[in-house]
């Protein structure tokens, strides 16, 4: 038996925001591209079209009913505004196939992002504005955009941007500069439409560069887009990043962001006692051998062992998965994480 | 004969330290040491220091990197060197990622350490269609093969690629090994594959399946 909601999305992260009383824990799986296959479309399509994306987003939460509608240009978006050229399979997420500059003389010709003269990234925020004039009443609708230090390796090439961090590091250092004002612009226009802004950097990862790599070229520009974003917005941006997070965490939460979502292969106990109380922490039901292969059992009881380890976080806790899910994720076990929060979330 | 010059030039490798790599590499010719030995005892072995460091988590992947650009500009000095397969007489691995996938770090990783270990790769690159997997199989009788990818959606490719290398009709057991980011030992065990976390696991993985079948 599962107990019915008796908040709307939207009331309970109001509520959750202001460290009121909520119903139940809140659950917002990283569903990306995931809602094409609530209406049946392929990847490209959608990210083609202002209709398909309203209409995917718009199913996508009716049949759900997660507590967060999220939708923007990701990781690829700012680098192919920058200049990098992308391919996109007919039904699979972009990929960057050629870097925007291939040495740093380059560099000087490249300026900040400017979304309204930039055809798709004006067409994330249309987009968004449709779809909160039809579910907006109900669910939060918000933006989210890839970090300055994944943008970089996407305008640079990822071997040369990694290897960079020893080689050229001033140069570094100035496409940093470029893709923070970048998503500083991006994060502004999405504002002044009433959308506030996450940030997902999984190249900044301890999975691929080390703890004093992450403070010397990645948390300085976070810092900055944080500090803006609480003079600008009165509100600090959410950050999730992939993989081995251990060795940052106190750095992560040092950047002021309000939540910290983090990869199943993260302890959610550890990360808790660690920052728990200077964050609201999101996570981390694995997105491939759970929520892709394994059965709605399985994902409940995974999802119920998240909210054991972290609900009683004191920053707070939001139900997710550990990553973007795959396309082809079983709608019964998106289904099955939402039912988790519905049974083991109650707030006694 | 100085032969601690292989070890200064090991330390070179780790070290990210190309020029001094290729130095070192002119200096070991020059006084009589043979390019196997210079690849085993100097370039081979400061990968291995590498990744050493690597899962001591002193390394990350830029430092890999580098050491990689090391070994290279020591290894172009030794080609013209090189009597023909001299140390590449091993056994052959076909390597690759997965169709639907342009990631290959990971696979250029797996690809460099498994060549240093004296394996004979065979490269088809990125996004690479299951029947191209088969024809390298057909034509270079290897019996090995390594799937890479980083995507989960790309992932299903995999099982599409093993059943394909399956009903192919080959004298001896095809071993397929994967990796990359979303995969798990878990879904290799599905799939049935096996499985390695990372470039150095690769290596330590061939060696105990070639162990194990006894060639």
């Amino acid at each position: 038996m599962i107990p019915p909601d008796e908040m709307t999305p939207r009331e309970r992260m109001d509520a959750f925001k202001k460290g009121l009383p909520i119903d139940r824990i809140p659950c917002a799986p990283m569903v990306g591209e995931h809602v094409t296959r609530i209406i049946g479309v392929p990847v490209s399509a959608y990210l083609h079209s202002v209709d398909l994306m309203v209409e995917a987003q718009v199913q996508a939460f009716r049949y759900y009913g997660y507590d967060g509608v999220g939708l923007g240009p990701g990781h690829h978006g700012l680098a192919e505004a920058l200049g990098a050229r992308l391919h996109y399979p007919d039904d699979d997420r972009p990929q960057v196939i050629v870097p925007a500059i291939s040495d740093y003389s380059q560099l000087d010709d490249l300026q900040p992002v400017e979304v309204d003269r930039n055809e798709r990234l004006s067409r994330y925020l249309q987009a968004l504005e449709r779809i909160r004039d039809r579910i907006g009443d109900q669910v939060k609708v918000s933006t989210g955009v890839g970090g300055p230090f994944t943008a970089a390796a996407f305008v640079r090439g990822t071997d040369d941007f990694l290897k960079d961090l020893r080689r050229n590091p001033e140069k570094v250092h100035d496409l940093m500069r470029l893709t923070t004002a970048s998503i500083l612009n991006y994060m502004d226009a999405a504002y002044n439409k009433g959308f506030s802004c996450s940030l997902g950097d999984p190249m900044a990862s301890s999975t691929v560069i080390s703890p004093s790599h992450f403070r010397q070229f990645v948390k300085p520009y976070l810092m900055q887009i944080v500090t803006w974003s609480v003079q600008k917005t009165g509100s600090a941006p959410s950050l999730h990043i992939c993989g081995d997070t251990v060795p940052i965490w106190a750095d992560m939460a040092e950047t002021g962001v309000s939540s910290i979502s983090v990869d199943n292969q993260v302890d959610l106990e550890s990360i808790k006692n660690a920052i728990g109380d200077q964050v609201v922490l999101k996570g981390n039901v694995d997105p491939v051998a759970v929520m892709l292969h394994g059965t709605p059992d399985e994902v409940r009881r995974a999802g119920r062992n998240c909210i054991k380890q972290a609900g009683d976080s004191p920053g707070g806790f939001v139900l997710s998965s550990g990553c973007t899910l795959a396309l082809n994720t079983p709608r019964g076990n998106v289904q099955a994480l939402m039912d988790a929060a519905r049974m083991y979330g109650r707030k006694m | 004969m100085d032969r601690n010059i292989l070890g200064r030039l090991a330390a070179a490798v780790r070290d990210m330290d190309s020029e001094a790599v290729v130095a070192l590499v002119d200096d070991a010719l020059e006084i009589g040491i043979t390019p196997a030995e210079i690849i085993h005892d100097g370039l081979a072995r400061g990968m291995e220091e590498a990744g050493v460091l690597f899962e001591k988590k002193e390394y990350f992947i830029p430092e890999i990197l580098l050491c990689a650009d090391a070994m290279q500009a020591g290894l172009a000095v030794l080609t013209p060197h090189l009597v023909h397969d001299e140390g590449k007489e091993g056994t052959t691995i076909v390597i690759g990622v997965v169709e639907g996938d342009i990631h290959d770090i990971g696979k250029n990783l797996v690809k460099m350490m498994l060549e240093v270990a004296g394996y004979q790769v065979i490269d088809l690159g990125r996004d690479v269609p299951a029947p191209a997997f088969v024809e390298a199989v057909r034509e270079t009788q290897a019996r090995y093969v390594c799937l890479s990818t980083l995507m989960s959606t790309t992932m299903q490719q995999m099982e599409n690629v093993i059943e394909q290398l399956l009903a192919e009709k080959l004298p001896y057991q095809l071993k397929i090994m994967v990796g990359g980011g979303p995969v798990s030992q878990a879904y290799a065990d599905r799939i049935g594959a096996s499985y390695a976390e990372n470039a150095i696991g690769a290596v330590k993985l061939i060696r105990y399946l070639q162990k194990e079948s006894g060639n």
